[in-house]
């Protein structure tokens, strides 16, 4: 997995650096990712956690939003212009988390997510190389960021960020180097409602210029503060001690994913990548944890994997042990399948009235009552690794 | 996207139409071979009915074309006209990721490594390593794992996972069925 990071688990950076957001603010900086759950905001595990959560600013967002968007709701002024579809697919919202846990097609959706990641990120992390301006974020940028802001928004065309970061963007183009956050020696301690978001966090450019400008004031005064409080962050320093306070990533215009790092953690562009994927595999576990039953509690990649393991292996198992079944059953291999539905489970359920269009999924060579076999097949719970009992079937 | 009851019958159609196959060849067989048909043609009606878009259903549908006796008819049956080019993508796919895990089994030692690190971070490298060993068992478990990264593997494991389910469920079904009406 990850290498040279400073994290172990998957799940574990999120504890601490949740911990590490201050406190007021918490519940609107925690990612807005419909399909993550933060394990301590986990109240509820499964399709509908992200509206049990109570965020309301974020569930009225993103209520009619397609999925997958990795949402940053920090303040509620930035909440109308958030989030687009990380994943284009047109899926619609919650629905889809429904589907998730029974859904094959599922496979199909998510390997988009990586293309779409991992093919800016490449473009992103390759930029990275670039030397560090002491003067990026000197203080002779300010005038600057409103009159490049619109135009960073139009050009992020897919990829955009907090107005925050954008901000610290802006800086970057106006002097034309695309750096990473090495440069920047800024700790939002109160500005960590911007940047909590590990995720890769895309918004939408619609941000009216109004707002953004406003927002640039109100960060303004945040940064003064922070500046008088940590007092060791100041502008325009590089940054000496990379996993300390520098929080903020280098961003690179256009189209590449803005990826912020999260104080106290490091920030070249090497664990911005094993990041990006962590965060991947994380999301990933997490819908694997709702698919593998009695996993919901369980956090920690080790065990989760474990448990995945031992299911994957009792599935095969009983696949194994219900092919020896049929071949001692059925010792001619002669499914006749008229035989069977005719005889007796036509006897034996009365009258079951089977809704699922069968016919054009069983025209083989033989002709049989499909009406029967529809009836079989939902009897059994698709969810349900246990034998049921016989009369189920029937 | 498919809905699971869909899934279930599109496997059991190429399952009826694999067993088909060997119904004429079933008094010669033992218990074994004919449980091992079975399966077999489940596994391959299962994976064909992903269409190739899996990477574990293309890995078990290549390695059924390869191997045993019964392999390549089920293949060739239940896929019918796909077969060509799913078997090509498979078999491809299969070369190219088995010259990445030549290079990347060059394995690190992690006891080598711990001598220099702090005592605070051997935790961290213990629990990297159970991971890792986890994943390689998972990577054994999951057709043609072997050649995935961590990413894609959790997916296909995704995938299969709801494969095998409709697949036990389909199994039982009609092992139920078949044994009622024997019983009768």
């Amino acid at each position: 997995m990850g290498a040279g990071d400073n994290d172990d688990m998957g799940f574990q950076p999120r504890n601490e650096s949740a911990m590490n957001c201050s406190s007021g603010m918490m519940p609107q900086k925690l990612p807005g990712m419909q399909m993550n759950s933060v394990p301590m905001y986990k109240s509820v595990s499964g399709p509908d956690h992200f509206y049990g959560s109570g965020w309301e600013p974020i569930v009225s967002l993103n209520q009619g939003e397609s999925f997958g968007v990795s949402s940053m709701v920090s303040h509620n002024e930035f909440a109308p212009s958030y989030p687009v579809a990380l994943e284009n697919q047109g899926m619609s919202s919650t629905s889809n988390l429904d589907q998730y846990s029974s859904d094959p097609s599922f496979v199909e959706l998510v390997p988009k997510i990586p293309g779409f990641g991992s093919g800016n990120f490449s473009e992103m992390v390759s930029s990275f190389g670039l030397p560090e301006n002491a003067q990026i974020a000197s203080s002779g940028c300010p005038p600057n960021y409103v009159p490049n802001k619109e135009g960073c928004y139009e050009r992020n065309s897919r990829n955009v960020s907090q107005s925050y970061e954008d901000h610290q963007i802006c800086e970057e183009a106006a002097i034309g180097v695309a750096t990473n956050g090495k440069t920047r020696k800024r700790a939002p301690e109160s500005n960590s409602l911007l940047n909590t978001d590990k995720n890769v966090e895309v918004e939408l450019q619609k941000d009216p210029s109004g707002d953004s400008s406003g927002i640039l004031k109100e960060q303004d005064e945040k940064k003064q503060k922070i500046e008088q409080n940590t007092g060791a962050n100041m502008r325009g320093k590089q940054a000496a001690k990379p996993t300390k306070d520098s929080s903020l990533s280098g961003e690179a215009p256009k189209e590449y994913i803005h990826m912020r790092a999260k104080r106290g953690q490091a920030t070249n562009s090497h664990s911005l990548a094993e990041r990006v994927r962590r965060e991947k595999i994380s999301e990933r576990m997490r819908l694997l944890q709702e698919l593998v039953p009695g996993c919901n509690k369980i956090t920690g990649k080790a065990v989760m994997l474990d448990e995945i393991i031992n299911y994957v292996q009792s599935l095969q198992q009983q696949v194994e042990f219900l092919s020896m079944k049929l071949a001692t059953v059925n010792p001619e291999l002669n499914l006749d399948i008229e035989r069977i539905l005719s005889k007796d489970i036509l006897h034996a359920r009365s009258g079951s009235a089977a809704t699922i269009g069968f016919s054009s999924g069983m025209n083989s060579s033989r002709p049989y009552p499909p009406g029967i076999f529809q009836g079989t097949m939902p009897s059994i719970p698709g969810a349900n690794p246990q034998f049921p009992p016989l009369p189920q079937v029937l | 996207m498919r809905a699971p009851s869909s899934l279930k019958q599109e496997f059991l159609r190429k399952w009826i139409l694999g067993l088909q196959i060997c119904s004429s060849s079933a008094k010669s067989m033992s218990i074994s071979e004919r449980k091992k048909a079975i399966k077999l043609s489940a596994d391959i009606a299962m994976a064909s009915a992903r269409n190739g878009r899996t990477s574990w259903s293309r890995a078990l549908i290549a390695s059924a074309s390869k191997d045993d006796n019964h392999g390549k008819l089920f293949v060739q049956q239940i896929l019918g006209s796909d077969c060509e080019r799913l078997t090509k993508i498979s078999t491809s796919i299969k070369r190219l990721r088995c010259k990445k895990i030549l290079k990347k089994s060059s394995g690190t030692i992690i006891r080598r490594r711990m001598k220099r690190i702090p005592d605070k971070a051997v935790a961290s490298s213990i629990a990297k390593q159970m991971v890792n060993k986890r994943t390689q068992i998972l990577k054994s478990l999951v057709p043609g794992g072997v050649f995935m990264d961590e990413v894609s593997l959790i997916e296909e494991t995704l995938d299969y996972i709801l494969s095998l389910r409709a697949q036990i469920d389909v199994m039982r079904s009609l092992a139920d069925a078949t044994e009622m009406m024997m019983n009768c």
